[in-house]
């Protein structure tokens, strides 16, 4: 048996705890960087066939949405059943803790979603892009009436500036015409508060449930309600069928891989670190989706670019700065 | 029914206010989750590591296990008891024997 004192043990928990926290915290890198290579996979599959046509302006987005969910659901059963978890996902939703995750599902999946992709196309994505990019800020002050979690000043600022920092690198000028441009504005609310809700959400669900069970669930059930009712509202069956005949679904199968794996981190992230640090992680996507969208498909980098990436870089910093505040998450 | 693993863990503790180690809680939980993969150690360390963090449950005691792992005794907090509030009916009312195999 070992000879160590009550200070040397305390000390190894603290280690511990310390350890648990940061992993969290590469978690929610980890979840910013893998969305971000999703977006542009999703990007170059939404630009082939068949979703460069489609019976309505929405059909092939969100066709394109529900396929992308369907998989990330698909990889994360496969997830969970070799990792001995697939059992848990009856149970889970045979609980309060399991509905509220598949509430979280529909606010962050179809609601979310539809918003934002309405938004764009009702309010221009100047506007719509920026309304959305402050979900984070959404999140963060649910999370500290809700659930109660400490957030101190300065992590408050981190995420103020990864919210303005994700608004520059998103930004482009206004052009066209909106006839229903009031509309686009709250629609794209509608998806800000769905995402930032969706947080909330599905924290308060881990605390009685695996991240990557909850996360299983929530792709699960946001794939079938795009497919029972979104995606036929749009009349975007046919477009979800081709996609299976055409070469589009090798890079949605591997951008819902990317997605799966992202979402699995940011839900472990929440799960470890609260939901405004996941959250202003996850925001990073933004800055990653730049430098994937050089890498892959030729992204000319702009210093307005460069900006926005500097500004989210000191947001995280700032959000990171000391993980012993991680110790304790909420004020409870 | 059985209960979503993390969320029996929590069960359990709100059952044993005395508190409960991390061997203790695998030792209850085999008869019911044994024969599945996710019944590990390092699972269930993570579960009560993340419920600690928020402040569902809390370390009373602090040891050094002969497999030279922290071992910790674990109570449930009044915060953490709240959420017995969402177990299903079936547990509530007629919760499993007090009674840990040994």
């Amino acid at each position: 048996m070992s000879n160590l004192s009550a200070g040397n043990l305390q000390e190894l928990q603290t280690s511990k705890e310390l350890s648990h926290a940061k992993t969290g915290l590469i978690w929610g890198v980890i979840s910013g960087a893998t969305w971000g290579l999703d977006g542009v996979i999703l990007g170059m599959a939404l630009a082939m066939a068949p979703f460069t046509g489609g019976a309505t302006l929405y059909a092939a987005p969100i066709a394109g949405a529900g396929l992308h969910d369907g998989f990330a659901g698909f990889w994360l059963f496969l997830y969970n059943l070799f990792t001995g978890r697939w059992r848990e996902y009856i149970r889970t939703l045979k609980t309060k803790p399991g509905l509220i995750v598949c509430l979280g599902a529909l606010f962050g999946g179809p609601i979310a979603m539809s918003g934002y992709l309405l938004g764009i196309n009702m309010a221009g994505a100047s506007y719509a892009l920026s309304i959305t990019a402050m979900y984070p800020a959404v999140g963060a002050i649910l999370a500290f009436f809700i659930l109660k979690e400490r957030i101190r000043p300065r992590v408050w600022l981190g995420i103020f500036l990864c919210v303005i920092g994700a608004v520059t690198v998103s930004y482009v000028p206004p052009e066209g015409d909106f006839p229903y441009f009031y509309l686009g504005l709250g629609l794209s609310l509608l998806a800000t508060f769905g995402w930032g809700a969706e947080g909330v959400l599905s924290a308060f669900g881990m605390d009685m449930v695996d991240p990557a069970v909850a996360i299983g669930i929530r792709e699960g059930s946001s794939f079938v309600v795009y497919f029972v009712a979104i995606i036929p509202a749009v009349a975007g069956m046919a477009i979800f069928w081709e996609a299976f005949l055409a070469n589009a679904i090798l890079y949605i199968a591997l951008a819902g891989f990317l997605g799966g794996l992202s979402y699995l981190a940011w839900y472990r992230a929440i799960n470890m670190t609260g939901v405004a640090r996941a959250m202003a992680f996850n925001i990073s996507y933004a800055l990653w989706a730049v430098f994937f969208g050089w890498l892959l498909t030729g992204l000319q980098i702009t210093p307005t670019l460069l900006g926005g990436a500097a500004i989210i870089t000191v947001g995280t910093i700032l959000v990171t700065a000391n993980p012993k505040e991680l110790l304790k998450l909420r004020n409870n | 029914m059985k209960l979503p693993m993390r969320f029996r863990i929590l069960h359990l503790l709100i059952q044993h206010e005395e508190g409960l180690s991390e061997l203790d809680i695998m030792e209850a939980l085999r008869p019911e989750y044994g024969s599945e993969g996710q019944f590990k150690r390092s699972v269930i360390d993570n579960h009560v590591a993340s419920m600690k963090a928020v402040g569902m449950i809390e370390i009373i005691d602090l040891s050094m296990g002969s497999d030279q792992k922290l071992l910790h005794k674990f109570k449930v907090t009044d915060y953490g008891k709240n959420y017995s509030k969402y177990l299903p009916k079936e547990w509530n009312a007629n919760p499993p024997s007090k009674t840990l195999p040994r």
